[in-house]
């Protein structure tokens, strides 16, 4: 069973410095912003996890790149620059470098005053958006202007691929980016995600729909998070990769609250490969039917501990499942199960060789891959 | 393994399938006009190739179960392109599994202007009559994500495999393309439903292009002469609606249940130019990279490319650099024309569109001409433009797509199994 080499990326969280981190916290939902979103009409900074503002001064980005990124791309940018520099230092990406990403959509919003009209008539809405605001404004609506600056500032040129629904596009770019490097598309890949940045419109668009779904109450969070994939073992220098991807499976459940779509196909895969059960699970994308999903998972995985990442972190869309595969290669380092009941977070030393990332897509989509531990 | 294509669906403006469609491109007239809802917004003459006013209406009176607005403009031309698609590959009666995949290019799932009044009316009023009222959800805000257009048609066909919503800028289309090839390739899947759609000539759309630069500004007294791939006289872009879905098929599962094989993917490349965002290469020298490797994936030589249906979306440098880029592989050999001369740019959904428009022209082995193309613009190199719609023998075309912040796609499509 041909595998791919991870290696451990960048995890930008509100209020932590480091993925391991959320290991050692005792807050139910630890990511609690301290900066003050200006103007903070929603009441916001007390009902989501909010990332201070990035000048990218850190990375020596050029003209162009800060003046047609806005907040979310920079997110990116930055967790994409700081994995690259921790996993590749200096070199450049080249054409043997891909580089693959979940994006949110962007809203372009950073200053309200671009959509901000008393009295909105279509005549004024029209001279405003498209005479008044500032250059290049349309470059920074752009999805994929943080994968362009990305691979600019990397000198990326191998393959890409960008995706964009809100809660599983992460897992989508992992899953792209894990093919191209198994089928020698590249021979690395720079794979992230970044949620959305939570601004008024965003807030009121999303809560109706995703507090269906989510953890009660939901608490969206800003994020990035990056990993490095790789086709070979170990780096030239002999530093060995985090852990492997086994697997993955992408499936549709047409019953979408109930069900783990195609678990068995995967399993019997494992089975078949004469490949160890996973003994951890973690659930990202969480649902509001968690209990469900625990019971139903312990059906499939009855020893497997389980731990839903959204609860610690809030809702942090496309970026969970970079997250979550961070996350499952610190537990390898430091030899611990994660396990969970509600939002309480239980760790017990356990030598763990396999992890299922079970991530949940809004309707119905599930992805899952399998992590493993470095050989 | 060889990928063929067995399925063609599409929804432009005034065109509801590809046959039609290629058969008013094969005539030399446009689908671009002034652009009326940008009228209504006092912006006069912007072009653009949006759906004509009682489109919209055909689809719901076609398709009742998505006639509300809970699914987007965007979504209902997915709808009806997939459908036709489907029906077109003799798939009607499938039971789709995990052996099946679905892949759709899409940028934005764009709301209306009145709804986003709404909500933008919700910004300077008191917080607590900003939380969401009872009336908030015939707003429909969950439209404002991409993959809801997909939605209403997974639900529809009772899908079950993996659903992938690239977002991937001009390129979205292609790359969906792409990615769906490769899984079949691998023998993950047997079949794909690939395509895009998008909704490029809404106002907010047409904000981005026009803070870009990269909307045509000068002004012509017939809309159609605006989109002028490669002219000397052409000065940016113009947005269009549009949607198109292509079934790609294992060649070996297409034979077994005796489908009728329209064309083959041969090979595909997809790059990172990591040039600048807002311009590639003068020298085209990243799209001509981006070609080759499509050429080295399907094992041609360049020689047998037969005709180019190049990216050419009007812009001044873009068309320049794809010039010279096609010269410097091809010279003057293939026959090259730029679609979007006639149909506007529909951003994602474009590449699926030019391919099917390929699928079409390697099954009438006819070439289609690009419109408004008088000479080439100054230093750039004189390329095989066509035209006038002609008989040509085609055995491998090549197609393009080049999207803004330098992510390229090529794919040689080929009338026989390699």
């Amino acid at each position: 069973m041909p595998v791919a080499f991870l290696r451990q990326g960048c995890s930008l969280l509100p209020g932590i410095k480091k993925i391991s981190e959320i290991l050692h916290t005792a807050e139910a939902i630890p990511i609690k912003t301290k900066t003050l979103a200006p103007d903070d009409t929603l009441g916001l900074t007390n009902r989501c996890g909010l990332l201070p503002p990035d000048d990218l001064d850190s990375l020596k980005v050029g003209r162009i790149i800060r003046k047609t990124s806005e907040q979310q791309s920079r997110w990116l940018i930055k967790a994409g620059c700081e994995t690259w520099q921790r996993l590749y230092g200096e070199q450049a990406g080249g054409t043997h470098t891909g580089l693959f990403a979940g994006l949110a959509t962007i809203a372009c919003d950073d200053d309200k005053h671009v959509y901000c009209f008393k009295n909105p008539k279509r005549k004024a809405i029209a001279a405003t958006l498209l005479r008044k605001t500032r250059p290049l404004a349309g470059l920074a609506l752009l999805n994929t202007t943080a994968c362009s600056h990305l691979a600019t500032q990397l000198q990326i040129t191998g393959p890409n691929a960008a995706f964009s629904p809100h809660a599983d596009a992460g897992a989508a770019a992992l899953t792209e980016a894990y093919f191209n490097v198994l089928e020698g598309n590249c021979a690395r890949a720079l794979c992230g995600a970044g949620s959305q940045k939570i601004t008024p419109l965003y807030f009121l668009a999303y809560e109706s729909l995703l507090k269906k779904f989510a953890a009660t109450p939901w608490f969206p969070t800003e994020s990035a998070a990056f990993i490095g994939i790789d086709s070979v073992y170990g780096t030239a220098d002999g530093i060995p990769p985090d852990g492997i991807l086994i697997d993955t499976l992408r499936a549709f459940g047409s019953e979408k609250k109930h069900r783990l779509p195609a678990i068995d196909k995967l399993l019997a895969r494992l089975r078949v490969n004469n490949r160890n059960l996973p003994e951890q699970v973690i659930h990202t994308g969480t649902v509001s039917y968690s209990d469900t999903l625990r019971v139903l998972t312990a059906s499939h995985l009855p020893t497997a501990n389980q731990f839903f990442i959204d609860t610690m972190t809030g809702y942090t869309g496309p970026a969970s499942v970079l997250l979550a595969v961070n996350l499952t290669l610190e537990i390898f380092k430091q030899g611990i199960a994660l396990d969970q009941h509600k939002t309480v977070k239980k760790i017990a030393q356990a030598p763990q060789t396999s992890a299922l990332i079970i991530a949940q897509g809004l309707e119905g989509q599930v992805n899952y891959l399998l992590v493993g531990k470095a050989p | 393994m060889p990928v063929a294509v067995t399925g063609i669906g599409l929804f432009v403006s005034g065109h509801t399938d590809v046959d039609v469609l290629f058969n008013t491109l094969a005539a030399g007239r446009s689908v671009i006009r002034f652009d009326k809802l940008m009228q209504t917004l006092g912006v006069a003459r912007i072009a653009s190739g949006a759906l004509e006013e009682n489109q919209v209406e055909w689809l719901d009176q076609n398709y009742p179960g998505i006639s509300d607005d809970a699914t987007s403009i965007a979504g209902k031309m997915l709808f009806h392109s997939t459908i036709q698609a489907i029906r077109e590959a003799g798939l009607e009666d499938i039971d789709f599994t995990s052996r099946h995949g679905m892949f759709i290019g899409i940028n934005k799932n764009l709301i209306t202007l009145q709804q986003l009044y709404s909500m933008l009316a919700r910004y300077d009023i008191e917080a607590s009559r900003l939380m969401p009222q009872p009336h908030w959800q015939h707003q429909r805000p969950d439209l404002l994500r991409p993959d809801q257009a997909v939605e209403p048609l997974v639900k529809h066909l009772n899908f079950t495999g993996t659903v992938q919503v690239h977002g991937d800028a001009c390129v979205a289309g292609a790359a969906a393309i792409i990615s769906g090839y490769r899984r079949i390739v691998s023998g993950e899947i047997d079949m794909a439903i690939c395509g895009a759609t998008e909704q490029a000539s809404q106002p907010i759309m047409q904000l981005m292009f026009s803070q870009l630069g990269a909307l045509a500004q000068k002004s012509f007294d017939h809309a159609e002469l605006v989109s002028r791939a490669f002219d000397k006289d052409r000065n940016g872009c113009i947005l269009s609606d549009g949607s198109a879905v292509l079934i790609l098929e294992d060649a070996d599962h297409a034979r077994a249940r005796n489908a009728e094989v329209i064309a083959y993917i041969a090979g595909v490349s997809r790059c990172s130019e990591a040039v600048q965002i807002v311009s590639t290469l003068p020298s085209g020298e990243r799209y001509a990279q981006c070609m080759q490797m499509a050429l080295q994936d399907a094992g041609l030589a360049p020689g047998a490319i037969e005709h180019i249906n190049a990216h050419g979306t009007s812009t001044v440098l873009n068309d320049a650099a794809e010039s010279r880029a096609i010269y410097s592989i091809f010279n003057t050999k293939p026959s090259v024309t730029a679609t979007k001369s006639a149909l506007g740019h529909a951003l994602a959904a474009s590449g699926v569109v030019e391919l099917a428009l390929c699928a079409q022209s390697i099954k009438k082995q006819q070439v289609l001409p690009s419109l408004n193309f008088e000479e080439p613009g100054f230093q750039e190199p004189h390329l095989n433009i066509v035209h006038q719609s002609r008989p040509e023998p085609l055995n491998y075309i090549l197609s393009n797509s080049f999207g803004f912040g330098g992510e390229n796609c090529s794919i040689v499509m080929a009338r026989e199994q390699n």
